[in-house]
Parts: structure tokens; sequence; C-alpha cells
């Protein structure tokens, strides 16, 4: 626990996956945040066929689309990550 | 406003009265077996657990010896809870894509807790994130503060879950509201109080798997009745639903944009502070593990929520057109909780309903036994051992004081469910999310990330979170439009976060600052009187 404690006063910031993982949440709220930005702007946009004469809509592709971003980012991170801390 | 979180739908829908849960009616037999076969096997973890769950970190954080990979499925276990199984579903039956909305917005929440706080979590706290506060704030005022979040947070999200419970339980086994509240509430007691953590991570883990296997069965079996052709079902869904193509626009977007972006806010952040959740990163033997297992977690949740959207539609594209399952307003047998147990019953008769039905109930347990240990912990550790008996306290007297606070709440949480049978109790989902988003994720990044925080600024800015979250929740539409009947809400946005969350910041750093600009004169005093 001591070694623990002397951490503790180091910001966070100073580790090394510390800036990719606001990198990462940044991304991960754009993504995110369009996918909502969209439907407040421009329903219409989202509920328009994703192909014509198709019933799944634009935001059905999308949303399928943003939880497979959760997916890859995390991925992606844990990745990095691992990699960052193993020097 | 619609309810928050789909636990808070399995409320609602669940409070329509009670109609034979099956078409035909009577006791279905694969039901009872397997709800008996899972209350056998997690009672037989917890003996197994009990043996072992002998010192305070055992209790508390399983030792630090479970994996990554167990870990992150009994995290995702948390995050899918029988409102993700059951409710989202239904609400995709009763409205459309409100579901999917929920659905995209929870999946979201989980890598913002690998991105930001995991690592440091598991590095430095011990057994609550009240440990990790403590590293940088004066120990006192601050668990004092964390553990009453903590409880707010808990309890409110236990009794949600307590009255959805014992009216789920009525609908699928017949069995009587009371007697559900009783059973939930002993067996939830009996793995924490003799299991702690270990128990309850296994019970969490073996949940998370039959779920995920009952979501990919369902999921494959509706897809092959369709052809194994997406749009196709979502062609029937449109035609079967009143509405038709209108379903394809949610309706929580419908009001203002302020609305909308904290509803998204909250579905995204609200995760990364809910106490059940970031106590699971104790678990685990270090950093690296902690990451490794929010991976697995987001693989199997946003897997899930995937899957969301082939059962949503699956079950309005086969039982909304089917009077069998409808009641005479067209409405789902049952309620909304019901339309994935009557989906598994049209796609594989009593047998996978059944299933379907002991999965969900086992959902219930898990979750709930993960909430009880978590406010257990925050009074036996928080607030007694490193407060009221800091001196005295002993690792045995510890682990007693965990136990008798696991009868208080299991026992409390059962009272509050029999008490809040009939109420709408939605708002409590709602309100947990919200003081999660402004109370402690504000002070859990601030601790982690900015250097100038100081105690007073915290304790500050989370108690500013905290009442404004429960007072603007009271005041808005959940509590003050739904609960006390009154026509407008006094503040008009559910969940409050877009209000919250940035005051909270925003006090927090004021203070801060402030306390700073005097500390160096109280520094240099209490130097010199050393």
């Amino acid at each position: 626990m001591s070694a623990d404690r002397t951490l503790a006063r180091a910001p966070n910031n100073d580790l090394p996956q510390a800036r990719l993982g606001w990198i990462m949440a940044l991304i991960q709220t754009l993504i995110y945040g369009s996918f909502v930005g969209t439907f407040i702007a421009s329903p219409a946009t989202m509920t328009r066929p994703v192909a014509p004469g198709m019933a799944v809509t634009v935001a059905t592709v999308g949303g399928l689309l943003v939880i497979l971003s959760t997916m890859v980012l995390t991925g992606l991170y844990v990745l990095l990550a691992n990699r960052l801390t193993a020097r | 406003m619609r309810s928050l979180l789909p636990a808070g739908l399995v409320v609602l829908g669940g409070a329509t009265p009670a109609f034979a849960a099956e078409p035909g009616g009577g006791m279905n037999v694969a039901a009872v077996t397997m709800f008996v076969a899972i209350v056998l096997v997690t009672l037989g973890i917890t003996y197994w657990a009990a043996r072992r769950a002998t010192s305070a970190d055992q209790f508390y954080a399983a030792g630090g010896q479970i994996s990554g990979f167990q870990n992150g499925i009994a995290l995702a276990g948390d995050m899918i809870s029988a409102g993700a199984l059951l409710g989202l579903a239904g609400l995709i039956c009763a409205s459309g894509f409100d579901g999917l909305i929920f659905a995209v917005g929870y999946a979201t929440g989980l890598p913002f807790v690998v991105f930001l706080v995991a690592e440091r979590l598991r590095k430095l706290g011990r057994y609550t994130v009240a440990d990790v506060l403590a590293t940088r704030l004066a120990e006192t005022p601050i668990r004092i503060f964390t553990a009453v979040a903590t409880l707010v947070i808990v309890m409110f999200y236990l009794i949600a879950q307590m009255v959805g419970a014992g009216q789920l339980i009525r609908l699928l086994f017949g069995l009587d509201y009371l007697y559900a509240q009783i059973l939930v509430g002993a067996l939830m007691i009996c793995y924490v109080m003799f299991g702690g953590m270990v128990a309850t991570t296994w019970v969490q883990i073996v949940k998370a798997v039959l779920l995920l296997g009952a979501g990919i069965a369902i999921s494959l079996l509706v897809l092959a009745s369709f052809g194994f052709n997406y749009d196709s079902l979502v062609a029937r869904a449109v035609a079967v639903h009143p509405r038709h193509a209108a379903i394809m626009m949610p309706q929580v977007y419908s009001g203002s944009v302020w609305q909308s972006v904290s509803l998204g806010m909250t579905l995204m952040l609200g995760t990364a502070g809910l106490p059940h959740v970031l106590m699971r990163f104790f678990t685990v033997p270090d950093a690296r593990a902690a990451r490794v297992s929010v991976f697995w977690a987001v693989m199997c949740q946003s897997g899930f929520f995937a899957l969301i959207f082939v059962i949503g539609f699956g079950a309005l594209a086969v039982i909304g057109g089917d009077a069998a399952y409808l009641d005479a307003r067209g409405a789902i047998r049952g309620g909304g909780n019901m339309a994935t147990i009557h989906l598994s019953h049209a796609l594989g008769g009593d047998r996978l309903m059944g299933l379907v039905s002991a999965v969900a109930f086992a959902t219930i347990l898990a979750v709930v036994a993960g909430l009880t240990l978590t406010g257990a912990s925050a009074v036996s550790h928080d607030l007694y051992a490193r407060i009221i008996g800091r001196r005295s306290a002993t690792e045995r007297s510890e682990i007693r004081v965990s136990r008798l606070a696991t009868v208080c709440l299991g026992v409390l949480s059962v009272l509050l469910g029999i008490a809040f049978q009939t109420q709408n109790v939605a708002y409590m989902i709602s309100l947990a999310y919200a003081v999660s988003c402004s109370s402690t994720l504000p002070l859990l990044i601030l601790a982690l990330y900015w250097r100038g925080l100081t105690t007073r600024g915290a304790i500050a800015g989370g108690v500013v979170g905290l009442v404004g979250a429960v007072l603007l929740t009271v005041l808005g539409p959940p509590v003050w439009v739904k609960v006390l009947g009154n026509a407008a809400p006094i503040f008009p946005l559910d969940p409050p976060t877009i209000v919250t969350m940035p005051v909270a910041f925003l006090t927090a750093v004021l203070v801060s600052v402030l306390d700073r600009r005097r500390a160096p004169a109280a520094a240099l005093s209490q130097a010199v009187s050393v």
C-alpha cells in the first residue's frame, strides 16, 4: 500500500495511458454525440430507410455502429495501454 | 418524459394488473425446475464461498483473486439487469425506437469507466471508492460524504429493483408479492452475509452467462423465423404496430433539446459513478487486470445491447400481431415486461419460456446482491472501521458489522419493497443515475485528474450535486408530476444532469481555489505548531 500512496500524489495526467484515455473518451463522446445530435437536429435523416424500399432505418444501423464503436475503442485502448505500460 | 432506466421500466410495466404468465395458464414445470436449480446452484456457490470469506479482504474484494476475464463477465452482469432483458424489449413493443435509444446510451457507459477511472481505482483503493478519495483528501469528511452518497444511490436502486422483482416474480411464477419480497430478500442476505464478494461475484458470473446464452438463443430463433433477414423482421414489426413507421422516431427526443442532451449525458456518464460498478475493480489483482476486465465487460454488454435490436423488434414482430399474447386493449398481456417472455414462448414453447423466466429471476437476485454488498461495505468499512471504531475496530469486528449491515439493508429493502408496492418507483432509478452523475463522478474525476482539489471543495461540490439532483428530480416530471400528480413540473428536465453535473464540478473547483488561497497561511501555522 505504501507504494500506492506515493503514487496517489502524482497527478494522473503523468501516467502514459492518461492522455490516451482522454483521447478515447473524446472520440466516444463525438461518436455518441453525433448519433444523439443528428436525431435532434434532423430527425428525418435518422428515420430514412437505409436503402430504398427497406424497413431498416439509418438510425438502426447508426445505433448498431455506435455499439460496435464501444467494442472497437475499448479493444484499441486496452491494446495500446498494455503496450504503453509494459515499457 | 419516460423513466430513465430499463429497470424502471420493469417497475412501470409490472404495475399493470397480473395476468396468467402464459397463455395456457397454470404452473410452468420448466420454469419451476430451472428456478429451483438456480436457487440450489447459487446457494452451493455461497456455501463454497463462505469457507473462504473469513477475512475483510475476501469479504469486500474476493481477496483480489478474481481474474480480469471473470470480473469482466461479472461486471457485464451488473450492467445488464432484468430491465435490460425484459424492460427494453417491452419498451420497443410499446413505443418502438425509444428502447434502442436506451440500449445505445447504456452501451457507451462502460468504455468511459475503462478510459478514465478503472485502472486508477484499482491502484489506489482497497475496498470502496472512499478509499481512493481518502488517499488525497481528509479522511473523515470524505468518507462520511462518500458513504452517504453510496447509500443514497444503492437504496434507491435497491428499492426500485425489489418492487420490480416482486411484481415480476408474481407474474412469472404466480408467487404472492409478499412472499416474492421475502424470498428475494432472504436469498440476497444469504449470498452476501455468508459469501461476501466471492459469492456475489460468482452468482453474477453464473447469471451473466445464462443471460447471454438466453439472449443469443432467442435472437437466433427469432431471426431464423424470418429467414435470417433482419429487414423483413423490422418490416413486420413496423407493420403490426398501430403507429407503423412512426415508431422509428424515438419519443424521448420529442421534448426540448436540453431534455434530449441531458438524457444522453446521463446514460453515457452515469455508469462511471455507480458505486456497485466501481467496487468490482477491487476484486482483481492489479490495474492491468482491471483494464482487461472492462474489455470483456464491454464485449459482453455491448454484444447484449446489440441483441436487443433483434429481440426488441422481434418481440414486436412475432407477438405484436398475435392475439394470444395481447389483452383486450391490444397491449401486451401482463405488461411490457412480459414481451421477451411471450416471445420465448412463441419461439420455443413452455420450455424456453421457463428457461427465460428463470434467467430473469437469477438476474434480479444477482443485481440486488451486488447492491446490498456495496451498501454494507459503505457502512462497515467507511463509517465503522475508518471513523466510528477507528481505534477499536479489528478485522473481525469489521466483518461482523458488515454482516449486520447486510441483514439490516436486506430487511430494510424488503420492508420498503412492500411499502412501495403500489407506488410508482420508476423515478428512483433516474435519481440513482442523476446522483451518480452529479456527485460521485465529479469527485472521482477531479480527485484523479486535478491536483488542486481540496477536501472542502470536494465536499461542497459533492453535496451541491447530491442535493441538487434529489431536489430537481422531486420538482421535475418523475416525482412532481408522475408521483404527486401535479399538472406541470416546476423543473422541466428529467434527468436534471445537464444542470446539476456542471454545477457540482464548478462548485468543487471554485471552493477548492478559494480554499487554496487561504491554505498557505493555514499550512504555515500548522507547520509552526508542529
